[in-house]
């Protein structure tokens, strides 16, 4: 799925959050977000999925601007749409596979969903092969909120999979999850667009992992996009500039901080 | 520093004024629905207030329990019973989708998604069911349970049927306001994620709002078939059978050892009641 994204603007009780945002995606492009936290990036992969619609300016998916779409269409848009949060928000009560049948929700029936909650081997292969993927199949019929929250995030991740979309976005998706992990799920979404043509949008505070898996980088700074490179681009002062604080702070982080001897001394095992 | 301090001392001047204020509310409340209730409580224990209680309390013993009466009350009994569960579940079933529709955050749903259908008949359509049922609620609810019961005794007679049609309207009322609220209070952040893969609302209903409302839902219906146990003994006394209805005749006959006998069956039967609605809350929550 390509995006377009012109003129982006959006303000929350009169402060703006967004401002006058440009950038486009093709379709099965991998993109990495940076930026320090408050920049918008949570409120741009809103529009991107289309929970909201801008103040001004125009969000294209495929070409068709989301403004003039209808409710049944921007609906029909949304199916071909995923989303990892930063928390999982998943169904505590409900058992893995019920979690993850969730992400065809958009395309079933009511009644079809009906018959998921209420025959449980109706969907059970397919459930499988996305758990498989995400190393937690011995986990399908566990009760959500049994599981570590690093588990979650990987049952929230086999959602969005088992959506089978052709836009998916990752909201800073490794914010729950140990070095090791937050690697693994960049590795299996890099394949999954590789293997499905799926454009990925991605928003993380590990810059190296990005750097390394992601082939575009764009960094936000003060809701704009503050600079949209190659990864191999990004050098060390973009970095230093987008992370940099422009506000004067009231106390100065000191610089040399004086460690008390007694953490220095190594302890004896 | 001198100015902030001033602001605080005003403040805490402005706010002990208002407690002061809630306070003598409150006493003058109390005073003038003391005085308006003509309660006099010297009536109490008057010398033909103390002898007519004495003579209630010296006749509930023995309780009645000839064979003959207590093979006589099982009907009443299991009446008030049934009155109470089918008077119940009808409440639930006129309430949950009647609290859909009285639900802000179900009604409200999804309305900044299109730009393109921010017409004023696209939010009346999205308004009036919101407004409608909220009202019908209101109206369901205010009627207390005992002016229905007399209602439908006078539409279909005498019997445990007015009973359950009585409990069965007022508490869709109740419930379906105690509903929609546990639906609004609902955690968001599960539900913008089902919202997000475009399912259609009665989707999310099932697999968003259900399960994440499920605990309190059933909490408060099983409250609610508690009160309803006791609201059914009260509705007996304007004709809508059970066991009130018995306790009614039994006090007109002066039969207190009569009541007595009921009263411990009721004791009882609320009892269990309260033991078996604290078992299903256990197993499923």
């Amino acid at each position: 799925m390509d995006i377009k994204i012109t003129h982006l603007h959006q303000n929350f009780g009169g402060a703006p959050v967004i401002r006058d945002m440009d950038f486009s995606v093709m379709s099965g492009e991998r993109i990495a977000f940076l930026g320090p936290n408050g920049v918008g990036k949570t409120t741009l992969f809103r529009h991107m999925n289309l929970m909201i619609t801008p103040a001004a300016g125009g969000v294209e998916l495929d070409g068709a601007a989301i403004s003039t779409l209808s409710v049944k269409e921007v609906r029909a848009m949304k199916r071909r749409i995923a989303t990892i949060y930063q928390q999982h928000n998943l169904i505590p009560r409900f058992k893995v596979i019920n979690n993850i049948l969730a992400g065809r929700l958009g395309q079933w029936s009511t009644t079809r969903a009906l018959f998921s909650l209420l025959i449980k081997s109706l969907d059970v292969d397919d459930v499988r092969d996305v758990l498989e993927k995400t190393g937690i199949a011995d986990k399908m019929y566990w009760r959500t909120d049994r599981l570590s929250v690093g588990q979650q995030q990987w049952v929230a991740i086999a959602r969005a999979l088992y959506q089978n979309p052709d836009l998916l976005l990752a909201d800073e998706p490794c914010a729950s999850l140990d070095p090791r992990n937050a690697e693994k799920l960049i590795r299996l979404l890099v394949n999954w667009s590789k293997q499905h043509n799926t454009t990925v949008i991605a928003s993380f505070h590990d810059v190296e992992l990005a750097l390394a898996y992601f082939p575009r980088i764009i960094g936000l700074k003060d809701g704009a996009v503050f600079f949209d490179l190659p990864a191999g681009q990004v050098t060390k002062q973009h970095l230093q500039d987008l992370y940099r604080d422009e506000k004067p702070r009231e106390v100065e982080a000191k610089e040399n901080v004086v460690i008390p001897a007694c953490c220095i001394t190594p302890i004896e095992i | 520093m001198s100015s902030s301090l001033h602001v605080a001392l005003r403040q805490s001047k402005y706010e002990s004024l208002l407690k002061g204020a809630v306070f003598v509310g409150i006493i003058l409340v109390l005073g003038g629905s003391y005085k308006l209730s003509e309660i006099d409580l010297p009536l109490l224990w008057s010398e033909d207030g103390l002898h007519a209680s004495a003579d209630f309390l010296t006749g509930l013993i023995p309780p009645a329990h000839s064979r003959e009466f207590l093979s006589y009350i099982i009907k009443p009994t299991l009446d008030t019973l049934y009155i109470a569960i089918l008077g119940t579940l009808m409440g639930v079933f006129l309430a949950f989708p009647l609290s859909l529709l009285a639900s802000h955050s179900l009604t409200q749903m999804g309305k900044d998604e299109s730009a393109a259908e921010q017409t004023p008949l696209k939010k009346f359509c999205r308004t009036a069911p919101y407004v409608l049922s909220r009202g019908l609620l209101n109206l369901l609810r205010s009627i207390p349970e005992l002016v229905w019961a007399l209602i439908f005794v006078r539409a279909v007679g005498l019997g445990p049927l007015p009973g359950v049609l009585a409990l069965g309207i007022a508490y869709a009322g109740m419930l379906g306001k105690l509903y929609s609220e546990i639906l609004d209070a609902v955690d968001t952040r599960p539900i913008e994620a089902l919202r997000s893969t475009g399912a259609s609302k009665l989707n999310i209903v099932f697999y968003g709002y259900l399960p994440l409302a499920l605990p309190d839902l059933i909490a408060y219906t099983l409250y609610r078939w508690e009160c309803g146990i006791r609201a059914a003994v009260v509705l007996g006394f304007v004709g809508a059978g059970g066991i009130g209805q018995e306790v009614e005749l039994s006090m007109r006959m002066f039969n207190y050892h009569e009541v007595s006998t009921l009263l411990m069956i009721l004791c009882l039967l609320v009892g269990m009641v309260d033991i078996i609605s604290g078992q299903i809350r256990k197993r499923m929550i």
